[in-house]
């Protein structure tokens, strides 16, 4: 077998690992008995593993919810396979909760935005007051959650608040009955709290 | 440079160390009177804010004043073509200025191509073109740091690259080059007899023996087929007979280190932990008692 070099040889296996692209004629008879070994999908399954546990640990809600949902091998592996990605476990679970902040499923999304917003204010210190909309009501899931428990998404639409002010971090502000005003006039209708709660109850 | 050097007549007495990502104080209790080194690894001493953290630093400080220190790094990317990854030295740097390290070491592979994360560690092929990137590199960390450096061997998960070195000649070629020592993972080598039907006799007769400064130990799991380099598991007796066995032709040998992951230390338990490092440390017995290069029983 002829020699390959160096460069084309790491920029090959990170395509082959990452998945970027398929090889050609061009590419490296080396290349292409990895492309054909089954060590390949071991060693990205393997990768994805050492993301999952960090993940697990580092951002515990999201990560629940998404293996309620039977999408969190997927979304890990596309996390894993992505540019960017940090061998830090505090940047890369930074990283993954922004990409679930857009995911199209809502209440996703607000457990992500929660857990992001929890991160900043209890762990990175922020100032800052976050608001996020949530598609139900929020306590029932995060018990669900934090319990394992069977997940029962139910209304009223709710907005919650996490910042540093307010005891235990966070607290439900408004429900379904003024969630046009908060969206409209947020300062107004957070003068309205219709249910402030605790977090830590 | 601070080269590895022989102490003369002399051949060091190997001690026993254990992996540490504290703080854990409780599991430092401990492991602190069994061991006397810690093996701990910068990247996993970083905090939320990028920064060292000073509470892992100071309860490391406190520690050294009981047992020696050794650096073990895993960010580096020492062999990536592009560039190796700067941020990881800055630590270090750190790390090195505020600890008394007795020597530290780095893989012999690459996490980042291109700068960017693989999520996994690869080994350096035995290319001359390797050899001619590694050695200034190699030389470079030498006349920063001032210490001790030793270059580990790195389990091959994918099949074996097209190769222009052996294995051990590669290793011979680099540490005669640059002086640095050798941190000889006998469970990579297992991991790689299992894998890629490596010789490990064969490569053992080929190696400078004399250049191996530690020896790292540990378990692990196969998965299809496959033995992973996960550190899990105590070590299998075999992996303890290999040790044995470099040790008794590495007269530099100055540590014999219990790798272990994190998350197995629960699993584990204290009672496991502590039994499995007096296991590993038998292998260090008799081994006092030969000091001398010059003795029969050590030729």
């Amino acid at each position: 077998v002829p020699p390959i070099k160096l460069a084309d040889l790491q920029l090959g296996l990170r395509d082959l690992i990452k998945q970027r692209r398929s090889l050609t004629c061009y590419d490296h008879s080396y290349l292409h008995q990895v492309a054909a070994s089954p060590q390949l999908a071991l060693l990205r399954e393997i990768a994805e593993w050492w993301r999952k546990t960090t993940l697990d640990a580092t951002v515990p809600l999201t990560m629940a919810l998404l293996n309620s949902r039977g999408i969190s091998d997927a979304e890990v592996s596309q996390f894993t396979a992505a540019p960017g990605l940090d061998p830090n476990p505090r940047n890369a679970a930074r990283a993954f909760l922004a990409r679930q902040t857009q995911q199209k499923d809502s209440l996703v999304a607000a457990v992500a935005q929660f857990e992001a917003a929890l991160h900043a204010v209890r762990i990175d210190g922020s100032q800052d007051r976050f608001r996020i909309e949530w598609p139900c009501d929020p306590l029932p899931v995060l018990n669900a959650l934090l319990y394992n428990r069977e997940i029962v998404s139910q209304p009223p639409e709710c907005v919650m608040e996490v910042s540093a002010d307010i005891p235990g971090t966070w607290q439900v502000v408004i429900n379904n009955e003024n969630i046009q005003l908060a969206r409209c006039q947020p300062d107004r209708a957070a003068r309205h709290q219709s249910r402030p709660l605790a977090a830590d109850n | 440079m601070a080269p590895v050097e022989t102490e003369g007549e002399l051949a060091p007495i190997t001690r026993l160390a254990m992996t540490y990502h504290g703080p854990d104080p409780a599991l430092l209790e401990e492991i602190l009177p069994s061991v006397d080194f810690l093996e701990i690894t910068p990247d996993t001493l970083v905090g939320h804010d990028g920064r060292l953290r000073a509470d892992a630093l100071a309860e490391l400080k406190a520690a050294s004043a009981d047992v020696g220190l050794i650096v073990h790094g895993i960010g580096l990317s020492l062999c990536s073509h592009d560039e190796w990854w700067e941020p990881y030295l800055h630590i270090l740097d750190v790390v090195a200025n505020q600890l008394p390290l007795a020597w530290h070491s780095e893989h012999l592979g690459f996490t980042r191509v291109n700068g960017e994360f693989l999520g996994t560690m690869l080994p350096a092929p035995n290319s001359d073109e390797m050899l001619d990137l590694l050695v200034p590199r190699i030389d470079r960390i030498q006349q920063r740091y001032g210490l001790p450096f030793l270059v580990e061997n790195v389990v091959q998960m994918l099949p074996p690259y097209p190769q222009q070195h052996s294995d051990a000649a590669f290793l011979n070629s680099l540490t005669s080059a640059t002086e640095c020592g050798l941190l000889l993972d006998v469970y990579n080598l297992r991991c790689d007899e299992t894998n890629n039907n490596l010789n490990v006799g064969a490569f053992l007769d080929q190696l400078a023996l004399d250049r191996v400064w530690e020896i790292h130990v540990a378990g692990g799991v196969q998965r299809n087929g496959v033995m992973l380099d996960v550190h899990s598991r105590p070590p299998a007796n075999e992996t303890l007979h290999l040790a044995e066995q470099v040790l008794a032709q590495a007269p530099q040998a100055r540590a014999l280190t219990l790798e272990l992951l994190d998350e197995a230390v629960p699993v584990w338990g204290t009672d496991r932990l502590m039994a499995e490092l007096h296991r590993v440390g038998r292998c260090l017995q008799g081994r006092d008692t030969c000091l001398r290069l010059s003795s029969p029983t050590c030729n």
